[in-house]
């Protein structure tokens, strides 16, 4: 038995027993590990606040090569986004969040980048980014890093570069087209305007980006990953924003 | 898995679908009641079954009781000018308690969770404002979980309740009592801070 230790972000939670939870968390060094929190749901409980969704702390934890649960040990918590989640869009982003990296990562692999995205995200929900903005973002960089988005600068089936004011095409697979060749079934239309949006997404920090697109290309470009996403996951999405915030 | 009799097996399998409950805590529930006598398994059986055939919800607060109206609504001794709203109705209980509070109830069932696909129309809700409209409570004591489900609950209800003119509370999150500053977490600590009161 050997005691790992790690930082994670803690994704969801369920009860068990009587005053247990099970963590589910992403945590840096070892991807995606599901863990037994003894006595969590006390109030006096060690761990706090620390498992809150979004939560980043420092974990330690016990591994048996027979189970697929792991036991936690202890918990340090780094930052937590409570004061920002604690307001249903907040909330609502947060869940969103979590519920796309437990969807899109397989268990006990770490990655890296994912881990920074997740941090760098967090960083510029709680300095009040705007949360269709800061959500598109992640999406588009969840789908890429996960393989499911290709570079928007040439038609892969003409092989032609597209024209800087055409709308394209997107295939399910997040494979691009131009509008000649398109329309894909099942594929997806993006403006012009959305297409540079998308490109600047892949030289901007997140805080940077939320500020370029206006409330409706943010839920435009939104809508439009969600719904890529959904193509991927080949299921909807428990997980929505309120838009209307 | 060991290949019980039928009549096991199935016991087994039901116990399993309760909370909490994993397969060895299903066997071991399941072969104690297999070793207990015939009329103490009858009286188990007959307390499930009462509980689902005598118990409903209380139609102006949503509590679980076995009279409609509950005993705290149709009761003369609570203040009816307010409510103090709570996800479960085990919550209740832990208020009655204190012994401190003598106003009216409302169970919402829950608490707002999109991972857990529970949104507004989930929630015992409707039933709430509907009981604003005679004018007689003065007072809205948001009792939800101190966790970030309860506290987007909380905000929720407070930024529907406070235009209808109501009073809006929220009960004080802290530091618990038998603990130690040296040990609270930044998220405890802070809201420890923000809800001082003077002495
Ligand atoms: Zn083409
Ligand atoms: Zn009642």
């Amino acid at each position: 038995m050997a005691i790992k230790e790690s930082e994670a972000f803690v994704l969801m939670t369920y009860p068990l027993a009587e005053a247990d939870k099970i963590v589910v968390l992403f945590t840096r060094l070892y991807g995606k590990i599901r863990a037994v929190a003894r006595g969590a749901r006390r109030p006096k409980s060690r761990f706090g606040a620390c498992l809150e969704p979004l939560s980043e702390i420092l974990i330690s934890f016990y591994e048996r090569e027979s189970r697929e649960l792991v036991a936690l040990r202890r918990c340090e918590l780094f930052c937590s986004p409570f004061e920002r989640a604690a307001t249903p869009e907040g909330e609502a982003f947060l869940h969103h969040v979590a519920e796309l990296v437990d969807a899109l990562q397989p268990p006990a692999e770490p990655h890296p980048p994912v881990y920074r995205l997740i941090r760098a995200t967090r960083d510029a929900f709680l300095q009040g980014a705007s949360l269709p903005a800061l959500a598109a973002y992640f999406e588009m960089w969840m789908l890429k890093l996960g393989g499911f988005f290709s570079p928007l600068e040439a038609c892969a089936a003409c092989g032609k570069a597209f024209p800087p004011e055409a709308p394209i095409w997107i295939a399910r697979d997040g494979v691009p087209r131009c509008a000649r060749c398109g329309p894909p079934a099942g594929g997806h239309m993006i403006l012009a305007s959305l297409r540079r949006l998308l490109a600047e997404m892949l030289t901007r920090s997140p805080i940077e980006w939320s500020s370029l697109p206006t409330p409706k290309e943010a839920i435009q470009l939104h809508r439009l990953l969600t719904r890529l996403l959904r193509d991927v996951l080949e299921r909807e999405l428990k997980t929505e924003l309120s838009l209307n915030v | 898995m060991l290949d019980y009799a039928e009549a096991i097996h199935r016991l087994i399998e039901e116990l399993r679908r309760l909370p909490g409950i994993g397969q060895k805590s299903a066997q071991r529930i399941a072969f104690h009641i297999l070793r207990m006598n015939a009329e103490d398994v009858r009286r188990l059986a007959r307390a499930i079954e009462e509980v689902k055939e005598k118990i409903i919800l209380c139609s102006i607060c949503q509590n679980v009781t076995d009279v409609d109206p509950c005993r705290f609504c149709s009761s003369d001794a609570r203040d009816r000018s307010m409510i103090c709203v709570v996800e479960e109705p085990y919550n209740v209980a832990a208020i009655e308690r204190t012994r401190e509070y003598r106003g009216l109830y409302h169970v919402l069932h829950g608490a707002l969770s999109p991972i857990r696909g529970i949104g507004p129309d989930d929630l015992k809700i409707r039933s709430l404002l509907e009981r604003l409209r005679s004018g007689e409570v003065r007072e809205i004591i948001l009792a939800m979980n101190p966790n970030t489900e309860g506290e987007a609950t909380a905000n929720y209800l407070a930024r529907l309740l406070k235009p209808l003119g109501v009073r809006v509370t929220r009960i004080a999150t802290g530091l618990p009592v038998g603990s130690d500053l040296e040990f609270a977490d930044e998220v405890t600590m802070y809201r420890a801070l923000v809800n001082r009161r003077e002495m």
